[in-house]
Parts: C-alpha cells; structure tokens; sequence
C-alpha cells in the first residue's frame, strides 16, 4: 500500500537532490577559506 | 495493489537516480537527458494517482517544450566543460553536508505531522468516480476559478513584459521606422519644385 508518505518521502529526497546539485555545481566557492 | 506498490518503487528508484545523474554528470546535454528521464517517471508516478490530466501536462509541457528548449540553450552555449567538472569535488563536503541536514530535517518534519489535514485537500477529487480529472479541472476553471487563472495569466504576461524591457537593445546605429511620421508625411514639406536652368546642376 503506497500511502502519502511515500510520495512526501520522494519529493523531499528530489527537493534535497536539487539543493545539493546548487551547491555542487557552484562557480565561485565562498566557504573555502584558502580560497585567496 | 503489489503492482501499483512495484510500480511505484519502480519509478520513484529511475526518478531518484536519474535527478542524481542530473546534478552529478559533467556534460550538461547529459543533464538535460536526464532531467527528461526524470520527467517521464514523475509523470508516471502521476498517472499512479489516477491524475492524467496532470501526467499528459508533465509530457506535453515540460517534456516537450521546457526541456527542449533547454537542450537547445545549452547546446548554443556551448559551455566548457572541463571548467566546470575541475572543481565539482571541492564543492563535494559542502553540498552533502547541507543536503544531509535538509533531508533529516524534511523526514523529521514529515513523521512528526499530522497529515489529516491532507484529506481537505483531497476531498474535491474523491467521491466523482465517474468523471475523468481533466473533465473536472475543465468544469472548474472556467467558473469557480476563473478570477485565479486570468490572474495567473496576467502574471505571465507581467512576466513577459518584464523579460522584454530588461533585455530588449536598442542601437542608435540601427534605421527603424517611426510609422506615425510616415503616415503624418505632408506632399508641401516633402516635395519641392525647382527649375533647373539648363546648362546648370542644382
């Protein structure tokens, strides 16, 4: 039985992905501290 | 139901895999590949929740028109590809550690709810078994919720209007025509009558 949890669980997981690709897919990398 | 239940771990599997290949492949026609992968299996999951109308929008919209035009754009770009994948694994801690902190935030949020308040949602799709969901949607958009989707379209046409005047160019160097000169043209201020003595230029 696929409840509502499931498809919530699936959106937040593609939700948390598209996050982690902004963040991967940076140009400029301003938390680095050895970054000058 | 054990086919509906396959069905679904079936799609949301590609669905997860392909938006990781989304974000993690060096290649961004490869990217876009994927994004349209990805688009064919929510539209799948769609048409799990009895929502065609929603699983054919998906298709015909996004997959059609949205994702193309993207292919198109990143293939007249033509971006570089190797400055862009040198430095992807710098960027690896970063972006897992807030995608690992957003995701246990969201499981955290979503065990903890009470989802009752779904239902409401629900309610307006449940007991009309006899009518297809794009005939419903048809029924109510034009009459019960038509101040929200002229609305909706007055915002992208704002939109439009917006796109235009930030990126519209006009050069000096360019001749344009100004119609209502044109048509304001008078025979006394544009033709003169001169006698040309022989013999002589003007």
């Amino acid at each position: 039985m696929i409840t509502i949890n499931h498809y919530l669980v699936l959106a937040s997981i593609l939700f948390v992905i598209g996050i982690f690709g902004v963040f991967l897919n940076k140009k400029k990398y301003y938390y680095h501290i050895n970054v000058y | 139901m054990i086919v509906v239940s396959t069905l679904f771990y079936l799609f949301s599997f590609i669905m997860i895999a392909s938006a990781f290949m989304v974000v993690l492949s060096r290649n961004p026609v490869h990217s876009v590949l994927f994004l349209i992968l990805c688009f064919f299996n929510s539209a799948g999951i769609f048409l799990l929740l009895g929502a065609e109308f929603l699983a054919f929008i998906l298709v015909i919209v996004y997959v059609g028109a949205v994702a193309v035009l993207f292919l198109f754009v990143v293939m007249m770009l033509d971006v570089e590809f190797k400055s862009i994948s040198s430095t992807v694994i710098s960027y690896l801690p970063i972006g897992m550690t807030i995608g690992f902190i957003l995701l246990a935030e969201l499981i955290l949020v979503l065990f903890t709810w009470d989802r009752d308040s779904i239902k409401i949602i629900a309610y307006a799709t449940e007991n009309n078994e006899q009518i297809s969901n794009t005939e419903m949607l048809g029924m109510v958009l034009y009459t019960d919720n038509i101040l929200f989707f002229q609305l909706a379209g007055l915002i992208l046409l704002a939109s439009m209007i917006g796109a235009i005047v930030l990126t519209v160019n006009h050069r000096p160097s360019a001749k344009r025509q100004n119609i209502s000169v044109q048509v304001d043209r008078d025979p006394k201020e544009s033709i003169e009558n001169i006698k040309v003595k022989p013999g002589s230029g003007i």
